[in-house]
């Protein structure tokens, strides 16, 4: 009886000691969650990249999520007041004022002032677009720009210097086009609230000196755009289409990376396009000839791009918001970077980079390029401005209204968004 | 004293004891409790938030009270009206009348004795569900590149055949898309209307057609005088449920062109969707959603009213 009283005692302290070690093991070791948007085709080296993370920080696990960027607004809105939610989030930059205001992402102030990230917050591009009534609370991440990007030998046989102007590239499409299948020019037409007409359209206009709406007075919005001027746009971008440079199948496709663009070039259906540097790499990898980036277009005043990019923010849920810093740390760091083939958001790293003469354009679009501040500072949210020109611009395409009709359903429904957005 | 005699009485009989008459609902509780948790609450949730304004990014705050504010944008909104005929007409009309027409005439088909014959029915069962089975997410998929101008199928089949000088880029013309959008949505809920109507043929009794044929009854007398009458209830179910299912659907217009080329497209589900997660205004989104609740509700009222007046 006593034997067995003293293994049973035995066995229960064994066990005990088992879960004890065990819970022990589990608070010792921090789980974080990491959520980002990007296709898996371009993430490979981020994958890396965390997982040298987690085997030097056996104390700090990071797990890798993904989610389409079209859902992750909508289910932040959801999880982050539930109390749940990824730790770090991964946002693109015009994103982040918005999660702000909300409370959906930590103030990173204090963080940045205890450790400052990188080579200090001043070295990081577009901390404006992160920053509200004097907060951080978006570290910027990676940063990009558009760059035309063109198949050399198809401008050589026939016999054209990549066009400098808008009113060249017209030309110059129209002569690329053959009528068996090779078309001058291919853009994303789609009307898709996230479509890339929006940046194209904008391209257009700031160039000629243009933009939608500005803060004329401290406070004061207003649509300044003229309908003279978006009638120019959408004239200019349809040409492509009644010319029959650019194919009309097009009208439909929202995204740079789609296979009728990308594929398109590689396979030499198109002579021209327009990407953001991934789409431009993985296009040049499956390419059956060599490809090269330009300049974007010249108008009538300036050449312009839009300067884009990822901030990365930390969930206030957060049970652990300091090693959430430490990871937001090093996925800005040199480290992260020598495997992430993303261009960094900070000057100093962005200067260590040897760029590849294929991507001469993407590097002399860089100082040329501009953030989309003064929208994202307007009082209409940017998404709906974005919808609002894919879907004109597409009424056009399509022919259900003209580019007059089309302008003054712009100019109307703006003027509409500020009205409100003021009260 | 009459106290006393009725606690006395027996417990079966007339007057049965509390606990006894409670069981039924006790034993219904569980699933009404699943019914207002998935379904009640999150309608009552919705019917509070389209009174309110308030941004996606404050969901879960109390939002601006504003009445009836949300409606009277909603209902005086062009685009809205756009997109109620648009969900109306070539949507679910069109697409319901459609399956209704073909689904009893496959299911007609495939009730012919001739498969029972050959056994292949099975087969042929198997094979009109591949399309339900698949989802629709794929099945969108796979039909843009079917429809795809340059490289889809269908239009190389036509080019190839001389049909066609060139591929029609058939999600992007206003003459073709909505053709577009409604093959792949009858394509791919076609199968539910052939099988429902396929098990309430097989379930009319042989001797009543074999009653009539003795009777001098032909074969089109038999469909239109026992078979479709038969029928009727489980078509007062088809198009009542494909109806409701088509007017709320989302998914195939958004996939197929996400309410383009332009607003082409836009229905009612989309509308909701763009106020709600383009604009981020959710008592707009909410108070479309609504709007779109009453119609169903209305139009399954005045059916059922129509339908079985004479009972």
């Amino acid at each position: 009886m006593n034997k067995n009283w003293t293994r049973s005692a035995a066995m229960t302290l064994l066990v005990a000691a088992g879960v004890y070690s065990a819970s022990a093991h589990a608070q010792e070791t921090v789980q974080l969650t990491f959520r980002q948007f990007d296709p898996p085709t371009e993430i490979e080296g981020l994958v890396k990249a965390i997982d040298a993370w987690n085997a030097a920080h056996p104390d700090i696990q990071v797990k890798l999520e993904t989610m389409a960027g079209a859902d992750t607004l909508a289910q932040l809105a959801r999880e982050v007041p539930a109390g749940a939610g990824p730790d770090i989030q991964h946002m693109a930059f015009v994103w982040t004022r918005d999660l702000a205001r909300s409370g959906l992402v930590a103030d990173l102030t204090d963080h940045i002032a205890a450790s400052p990230p990188g080579a200090g917050i001043e070295d990081f591009l577009a901390t404006d677009l992160a920053t509200l009534d004097g907060k951080v609370y978006g570290i910027p991440w990676t940063s990009d720009t558009f760059a035309m990007a063109y198949r050399p030998d198809l401008l050589d046989a026939a016999g054209i210097a990549f066009p400098e102007t808008w009113d060249e590239l017209r030309t110059a499409a129209g002569a690329l086009t053959t009528g068996d299948g090779q078309y001058g020019f291919c853009f994303p037409a789609g009307s898709s609230p996230d479509s890339g007409m929006w940046t194209l359209a904008n391209y257009y206009l700031w160039s000629n000196g243009s933009t939608l709406v500005d803060e004329t007075l401290p406070g004061k919005w207003e649509v300044v755009v003229k309908p003279e001027e978006l009638v120019a746009a959408m004239t200019y971008f349809n040409d492509f289409f009644v010319n029959q440079s650019s194919p009309e199948s097009l009208i439909t496709v929202n995204s740079w990376g789609d296979p009728e663009i990308m594929g398109g070039l590689g396979r030499g259906d198109c002579a021209i396009a327009v990407f953001p540097p991934q789409t431009f790499r993985a296009a040049e990898a499956q390419s059956e000839a060599a490809l090269m980036t330009a300049k974007i277009p010249q108008g009538e005043v300036r050449r312009i791009s839009h300067l884009g990019g990822r901030a990365l923010g930390i969930n206030p849920n957060s049970k652990h918001p300091e090693e959430a810093w430490q990871f937001v740390q090093y996925l800005v760091s040199a480290d992260t970077f020598a495997t992430y083939q993303q261009y960094p958001a900070q000057n100093s790293l962005l200067e260590e980079l040897q760029f590849p003469p294929t991507e001469q354009g993407y590097v002399e679009m860089l100082p040329l390029a501009q953030t989309f501040e003064r929208y994202i500072s307007s009082p209409i949210p940017v998404s709906t401005m974005t919808a609002l020109i894919n879907r004109e611009f597409g009424a056009v395409y399509s022919g259900q209204r003209s580019p007059d009709e089309a302008a003054q359903a712009v100019i109307a429904e703006l003027q509409d968004l500020l009205a409100r957005g003021k009260s | 004293m009459a106290t006393t005699q009725l606690s006395n009485a027996p417990a079966s009989g007339l007057v049965r004891p509390l606990r006894t008459r409670l069981e039924p609902y006790w034993l219904v509780l569980p699933a009404m409790l699943i019914l207002a948790f998935f379904f009640a609450g999150p309608a009552i949730y919705n019917i509070g938030l389209s009174f309110q304004e308030l941004s996606l990014f404050d969901i879960g705050k109390q939002g601006e009270w504003v009445g009836f504010a949300n409606f009277a944008e909603v209902l005086n909104d062009p685009a809205t009206r756009q997109a109620l005929f648009n969900t109306t007409l070539p949507l679910t009309i069109v697409t319901v009348v459609i399956r209704l027409f073909l689904g009893l005439g496959l299911a007609l088909l495939l009730n012919a004795s001739v498969f029972a014959r050959w056994r292949l029915g099975w087969l042929v069962r198997s094979l009109i569900l591949v399309p339900w089975v698949t989802p629709p997410v794929v099945a969108v998929a796979a039909w843009k590149w079917l429809l795809d101008a340059r490289y889809g199928v269908v239009n190389q089949l036509l080019v190839g055949a001389g049909i066609l000088d060139q591929g029609i880029p058939f999600l992007a013309r206003t003459s073709t898309v909505w053709g577009a959008i409604e093959t792949m949505l009858i394509w791919r809920e076609l199968p539910f209307v052939v099988i429902t109507f396929l098990a309430a043929l097989q379930s009319i009794p042989t001797d009543l057609r074999d009653a009539a044929r003795i009777d001098g009854a032909n074969a089109w007398q038999i469909q239109t005088r026992i078979v479709l009458p038969l029928l009727k209830p489980v078509m007062a179910v088809v198009v009542l449920l494909t109806t409701i299912w088509t007017f709320n659907n989302f998914v195939y217009v958004w996939l197929a062109t996400r309410g383009g080329p332009g607003d082409y497209t836009h229905v009612l589900a989309t509308q909701m969707y763009t106020a709600s997660f383009i604009d981020y205004r959710m008592g707009t989104g909410a108070a479309v959603g609504v709007v779109m609740s009453l119609i169903m509700f209305v139009f399954a009222l005045i059916y059922f009213f129509v339908l079985f007046r004479e009972k």
